[in-house]
């Protein structure tokens, strides 16, 4: 995949548009995802999302090819969530969006049972720090290894790892004690 | 292994990132620990239900939204000087004229909700050939289908409210008894109306508007600011605000929410702009001096004089210094009794986004409330312009009343088209 996405990046900084549209088709979801569990407002994920793909139109020659193209891109968007952030948008909770696809083969109990805790787990991770919400959004979320978390925010994999444990306990902290579920 | 260290140990597992032998020991501690278990199961229990909660799916037409602002933007950094391109008939640059117009269609298109594109976005070569083979077939519609989109810009077209409904004038030659007594009823005037206007003839004549209307991309765009007219006036009323506001969004939205205090902010930025120039062109002025004085001490011999120059120069540059800090500080807190830090800080980090944006607040709103018509419309702002006053200056037919008149005149074509068939029947008995 990465091998495919430089070479996509060629394409595209070679006048191939459509390799344009093959990236963005690959990586709104992600991307997107990952600015709204630090922004919480749609239409804010959805500005930086933009706003990402953009930034690879005008540094598309600037790409390093010693990070991995998702990583750059993530890191990208984490910048641009967290700046918008900065400026003090106002957050406001976000509707629990439950997607049928994900309720295929369950009984209505476990399907209630599982969207609310995914409610519960999102309220309670946008309860915390920014920094905790960065960190585990990219593990849990957008399912980021550790070496790819240190690439993206620009740190070692060490304060990563710590950073992500304190963020889990906090966010336990909040939510208290799991029924099992 | 204390309670820290056991959440720890139990993260590292439940995030695949133990050795062998970390594994081996917490399994240890569960198996004589209830209270190691229960804190194992409670971890767990976050960890899957972390992994449960479901990718939030991202807005319908994202895709299309950016590969639209992607297309202005890359046209806007490698074209901005040719507003509408080349009409290419030969060779490889035709093909690929061709390819770049259906990028801009596809994302513009799906914006719309056009159904052409495949589900990943992306047009295929057969659609492409279907949609720019025949060149000649389009090259047939497009001025008329372009002339649409202006007309409808430039005169507002459809009008809005009951004053086109159409009217059947009696036929004043012989009429024959009619077959049913069903009323005609005509089919949606407005298309017809309107390419029967003397304007539109004008405007399919036009040769701006025909060499316009070869490029498939400009055809969208008519489309697109037809759908929004208001919008597309005012984004290119001022093309700098409208552009500043779409491209920081973010920064037009706090702008425009308080536009008097705004302004009073960037009066604040560009008087602390100016001040430090002024302080530093002082500082330079004051250095110029000493620096000559002290060559003429120098030259003179006379060190004294050199000396108090230099102590004049130094004295200017601390004089400055108190009173750059003096100022600064007046302006810090003029801001934080405006309660207002982060809009100033917003605005000398874009200072000339700020600037572009408060120039035109209307412009600034249209292209904020619209930002894919604006990125549509700011990716060719010459043609935009163009689809907006073809003819306009020319016009001073009154729509409403030419759509009654067409529409009359349809009414009795219909009705003399029957009598004449009842005749024929007629004449065959």
């Amino acid at each position: 995949m990465e091998d495919d996405d430089r070479a996509l990046l060629l394409r595209f900084q070679g006048g191939d548009r459509s390799a344009f549209e093959t990236l963005v088709a690959r990586y709104q979801r992600p991307i997107y995802n990952a600015a709204l569990a630090i922004l919480h407002r749609p239409e804010d994920a959805s500005d930086v999302t933009q706003t990402v793909f953009l930034r690879l139109v005008e540094r598309g020659d600037g790409y390093d090819p010693q990070y991995k193209f998702f990583s750059w891109l993530y890191r990208i968007a984490v910048n641009e969530a967290l700046d918008v952030l900065r400026r003090g948008r106002h957050q406001t909770a976000l509707d629990d969006d439950f997607d049928p696809a994900d309720a295929e083969g369950r009984g209505p109990e476990d399907v209630l049972t599982r969207a609310e805790m995914s409610q519960q787990i999102r309220r309670g991770v946008m309860g915390l720090p920014v920094n905790d919400r960065v960190v585990l959004s990219l593990r849990h979320f957008s399912e980021c290894s550790y070496e790819q978390i240190a690439e993206i925010l620009d740190l070692d994999e060490k304060t990563v790892k710590s950073r992500l444990f304190e963020a889990r306990r906090r966010l336990r902290g909040v939510l208290g004690d799991l029924g099992p579920g | 292994m204390n309670h820290a260290e056991l959440s720890e140990r139990i993260q590292t597992v439940l995030d695949g990132l133990a050795t062998p032998d970390e594994e081996r020991e917490l399994e240890r501690l569960l198996e004589r620990d209830a209270s190691a278990r229960a804190a194992f199961n409670q971890w767990q229990r976050l960890f899957v239900a972390l992994g449960r909660v479901p990718q939030a799916a991202p807005p319908e037409g994202l895709v299309a939204a950016v590969s639209a602002a992607a297309e202005a933007r890359r046209a806007e950094l490698n074209d901005a000087h040719q507003p509408f391109g080349t009409i290419d008939v030969i060779g490889d640059k035709r093909r690929e004229r061709r390819t770049s117009s259906s990028w801009f269609v596809t994302g513009i298109g799906r914006y719309l909700g056009s159904g052409s594109t495949t589900e990943n976005g992306i047009m295929s070569e057969q659609q492409q050939r279907s949609v720019f083979g025949n060149r000649k077939l389009w090259a047939g519609g497009a001025v008329a289908v372009l002339a649409v989109g202006v007309a409808m810009v430039a005169f507002d077209l459809p009008p809005k409210g009951d004053n086109v409904i159409g009217t059947v004038a009696p036929a004043e030659r012989y009429r024959a008894p009619q077959d049913n007594a069903e009323p005609v009823k005509l089919a949606d005037q407005t298309v017809a109306q309107l390419m029967q206007n003397d304007n539109f003839d004008r405007i399919v004549k036009d040769p701006q508007l025909q060499a316009l209307s070869q490029d498939a991309g400009i055809r969208v765009l008519a489309q697109v600011m037809a759908r929004s007219p208001e919008a597309s006036r005012m984004i290119l009323s001022n093309v700098e605000a409208s552009r500043a506001a779409s491209e920081n969004v973010a920064l037009a939205q706090a702008l425009l929410g308080n536009v008097e205090a705004s302004r009073a902010e960037l009066a604040a930025v560009q008087a602390e702009r100016n001040r430090a120039n002024a302080v530093e062109a002082g500082r330079a002025e004051a250095g110029l001096q000493a620096e000559r004085a002290r060559m003429n001490a120098v030259e003179a011999g006379r060190v004294e004089a050199g000396l108090q120059a230099e102590r004049a120069r130094m004295n200017a540059v601390e004089a400055g210094r108190v009173e750059a800090g003096l100022q600064a500080e007046r302006t810090r807190m003029n801001a934080a009794e405006a309660g207002r830090a982060d809009l100033n800080r917003l605005i000398a980090q874009k200072f000339e986004a700020s600037q572009a944006i408060l120039a035109s607040v209307e412009a600034s709103r249209a292209a904020l409330q619209n930002v894919a018509v604006a990125q549509a419309v700011l990716s060719n702002v010459e043609a935009g312009r163009v689809l907006l006053n073809v003819d306009a200056s020319r016009a001073t037919l009154q729509a409403a009343e030419a759509g009654r008149m067409v529409q009359k005149a349809e009414a009795s074509r219909v009705q003399l088209d029957r009598a004449a068939s009842a005749d024929r029947k007629a004449a065959g008995n």
